[in-house]
């Protein structure tokens, strides 16, 4: 692992379109400005590590489990407006109709 | 103890996408046959396959799914893994699970699904159950967009979000 000292206000590149700049130390709290392209994720690893852990939950889901789920879900479905459930191609979204483009070529 | 029969899944249907997008060229593909110890016997055809070309969280391996919609468990239906059957992710319709969600979708995520500007995409939550209280939760910080016309998914990971990694679904 490479080790930088920095102090705020100083830069780091990564790669060239990764810039990292320390913005302020407080006692145990130092605030980074990230700038990347946007296909660049950038994330804070224990979110990931929490999703993470979260879809393991759910894959390894046992009988009794899924039978709690069928429970809750009958209790749910007379309280709750029924969506369409499972995937069908929503219509396409006319809301942002402003602007009508004659097809022009 | 009395045994629960709902934890037998007897009926399963492989959701069919419903794509607007220009016919493909004719799968003349035999489906794929998947047997899945809780879901049986699963045959998929390719237009029945969703890919997920980052996998999920932890199961970054995992690429291409089915959805498959038990009917004692409607309306939750699953993520089947076709890769390996026996990893399956439950999932509802997050506006199902929070009828006003509506999370700020990064625009690399629909990227990654290739939508079209102003195209409507679905979003999956994906449900687990507390092993302790058997309370179903379902995870509205890391949802799965889902482009149907493309059958394209992506999980996203929302940052600064309100919406909470274990969001209960109480029978009220």
């Amino acid at each position: 692992m490479l080790v930088v000292s920095r102090k705020p206000g100083e830069r780091l590149l990564i790669g060239e379109s990764v810039e990292v700049t320390v913005l302020s130390v407080r006692g145990d709290q130092v605030s980074l400005g990230v700038s990347a392209p946007r296909e660049v994720p950038i994330h804070r690893q224990e979110l990931l590590e929490r999703i993470r852990r979260e879809n393991q939950r759910a894959a390894t889901l046992r009988a009794d489990e899924l039978a709690a789920m069928g429970a809750t879900l009958r209790a749910r479905q007379g309280s709750i407006p029924v969506v369409t459930c499972g995937i069908s191609a929503a219509p396409s979204d006319a809301s942002a109709a402003s602007s009508s483009s004659n097809g022009a070529g | 103890m009395t045994p629960t029969a709902a934890s037998s899944v007897d009926t399963c249907t492989v959701v069919s996408f419903a794509s607007n997008a220009a016919p493909e060229a004719p799968t003349s593909d035999a489906p794929r046959i998947l047997e899945s110890r809780r879901f049986g016997r699963l045959e998929v055809s390719a237009d029945q396959v969703l890919t997920l070309s980052a996998g999920l969280l932890g199961f970054e391996e995992l690429r291409e799914f089915c959805v498959v919609a038990p009917e004692a468990l409607q309306p939750l239906t699953f993520l089947v893994s076709c890769d390996d059957p026996g990893v399956a992710f439950p999932v509802l319709p997050a506006r199902m699970c929070l009828a006003d969600y509506a999370p700020t979708i990064p625009p690399d995520a629909r990227e990654a699904v290739q939508a079209e500007p102003g195209q409507a995409l679905e979003i999956l939550a994906i449900c687990a159950v507390a092993q302790d209280t058997l309370t179903l939760h379902a995870n509205l910080r890391g949802p799965v967009l889902i482009n149907p016309a493309r059958r394209l998914g992506y999980q996203v990971v929302l940052h600064d979000s309100p919406y909470s990694l274990r969001h209960l679904l109480g029978a009220d």
